[in-house]
């Protein structure tokens, strides 16, 4: 895939995160968790991914670093 | 015998009772009403007419012979089209799945039958749940609008009185959206309470079968079938002790005027009530659509890996590629998500506790319903589910009960949401609200006039 394929730039002033994503980057993306993605689905899916990672900024932003992941439905209704 | 547009569960099981209805002639009345509604709202994938004429007929059989299975003998039901059924195709709205009948019927599916239920049809559904595609499905009170998704089928045909009770799965608000949208009631209820073998899942830590009826009191019978409980409405908490959460970041910039309206004037029936109103914030939820999105993407990806590396022409475009997004997102996407989603529930947990709530109250989504061709998904849907997402993110039990209707007549849905396992408790403040109200009684026009 050639480099001059369109590139989607999102930037996070927040967090001063730049998100670069082509469709040449996706397509090996894929190639390595073994997906073959058609070619008519690389540009939308490169948008998409640019898209998401600017919708997970903020997340990303949170210091998240003491909260244990382990979830805890409680059963005796504490929520 | 009422009109079935009209017709409850629970109506009609007392006719069944007194003699006055035969499972079969109710049987036929709802086949019919598929055959005038269908052409409008689209919300059948396989009509099971056969099927349900035999067991409407051995339902009568065993009542001639004294015999009653329970609350639910011969009454008719639909489940949206990922429930397993041994007699009729299980296809998810997917060309992967096309003739696909299992061996067996999903759990809950054999549940409801062995109560004596009576299975009229399979009910349309986006593309495994996905949410992706635009539904064939119509909105009971607008054709041309969007019925709520993905168990849209459930919403559309309990709303015109095509079948008296459906079956719907919801990870992200998928029974409760179409239940707000039709003007119904959908329950969510605690994660993992109902079983979900038999069932194609979209995102397993956040997927739950539900449940679509007119009345609270019809989710009461259906719940009490599945779950082999039957839970008194005197076991809960009752509307004039209660007190509720009013959570003040469902309340922003994204709820539609209209709506608000709507949900403001619920707000002050419910202290009219007796139910003590609390405002609150919850501060994570802000975060609700980035984690959402993140675990419901990656989780269906997982789920969906062999197919999508082996068949990937199999799926619709926009389904593949919500996929293929969920399968290249970063680990520390998803591992950051679900700490985000830890923190949300410890913070839902700590204000149960703090300002000892029975539940919480919210709009069960921002806006009404939509035109169709206006639709574009990517907008579109994470809108509608912002309220909705974090009862599965927390596997808190959600309830949508009709509230009022907007100027343009469309209808408006009010969210309670309990603690876990406390379902009991939120079908008694959703009965205690409905019997003061009339918005369950009110019916769209497809439902008398056709």
């Amino acid at each position: 895939m050639s480099r001059s394929r369109p590139r989607r730039r999102l930037t996070n002033k927040r967090t001063v995160t730049t998100i670069d994503v082509t469709p040449a980057e996706v397509e090996r993306l894929a190639a390595l968790v073994g997906l073959r993605i058609p070619p008519e689905d690389l540009e939308p899916l490169a948008r998409s991914l640019a898209a998401h990672a600017e919708l997970v900024n903020p997340l990303l932003a949170r210091d998240l670093s003491d909260v244990d992941s382990v979830l805890r439905f409680d059963p005796d209704g504490d929520a | 015998m009422p009109e079935s547009g009209q017709l409850t569960l629970r109506r009609g099981g007392e006719l069944l009772t007194e003699g006055d209805l035969s499972s079969r002639e109710l049987t036929e009345a709802i086949l019919r009403r598929i055959d005038e509604t269908e052409p409008l709202v689209h919300a059948y994938a396989h009509v099971m007419a056969e099927q349900a004429l035999a067991a409407a007929v051995r339902a009568d059989e065993e009542r001639a012979r004294g015999e009653s299975r329970g609350p639910l003998h011969g009454l008719p039901f639909a489940v949206k089209d990922v429930f397993w059924t041994h007699d009729a195709p299980t296809e998810a709205g997917s060309r992967l799945l096309r003739g696909f009948v299992p061996a067996r019927d999903a759990r809950a599916v054999e549940a409801l039958r062995r109560g004596g239920a009576v299975l009229v049809g399979k009910l349309t559904t986006h593309e495994f749940c996905c949410s992706q595609d635009v539904p064939t499905t119509r909105n009971a009170w607008n054709v041309a609008d969007y019925p709520g998704g993905s168990s849209a089928g459930a919403g559309a045909s309990v709303a015109v009185g095509s079948t008296l009770a459906a079956l719907g799965t919801d990870a992200g608000g998928s029974v409760r959206k179409p239940a707000s949208l039709n003007g119904v009631v959908g329950l969510k209820p605690t994660y993992g309470l109902l079983d979900m073998d038999g069932v194609f899942v979209v995102a397993p830590s956040v997927d739950h079968v539900g449940i679509v009826n007119r009345t609270v009191e019809d989710c009461r019978l259906v719940l009490a079938e599945l779950t082999g409980r039957v839970e008194p409405e005197a076991n809960g908490t009752r509307l004039q002790e209660a007190r509720l959460g009013v959570v003040r970041e469902c309340f922003g910039d994204e709820l539609e005027p209209d709506v608000g309206a709507v949900v403001s004037e619920a707000l002050a029936e419910l202290a009219r009530l007796g139910a003590t109103l609390v405002p609150l914030s919850l501060p994570s939820l802000e975060l609700t659509l980035p984690v959402g999105l993140t675990i419901l993407v990656a989780e269906a990806a997982a789920v969906h890996h062999r197919p999508l590396r082996e068949t990937p022409e199999g799926y619709g475009p926009e389904t593949r590629r919500m996929l293929e997004l969920g399968a290249l997102l970063p680990a520390a996407y998803v591992e950051s998500a679900q700490r985000a989603r830890a923190l949300l529930c410890a913070e839902v947990g700590a204000a149960f506790r703090d300002e000892r709530l029975d539940g919480l109250v919210t709009p069960t989504l921002p806006r009404t319903s939509m035109p169709i061709e206006e639709m574009v998904i990517d907008r579109d849907l994470p809108r509608y589910i912002r309220y909705t997402l974090p009862a599965n993110l927390t596997g808190l039990p959600a309830l949508s009960v009709p509230c009022g209707f907007t100027p343009v007549g469309l209808p408006v849905g009010l969210q309670l949401v309990g603690r876990t396992h406390t379902e009991a408790t939120l079908l008694a403040l959703g009965g205690d609200y409905e019997r003061a109200t009339p918005w369950h009684e009110r019916r769209p026009e497809l439902a008398t006039a056709v």
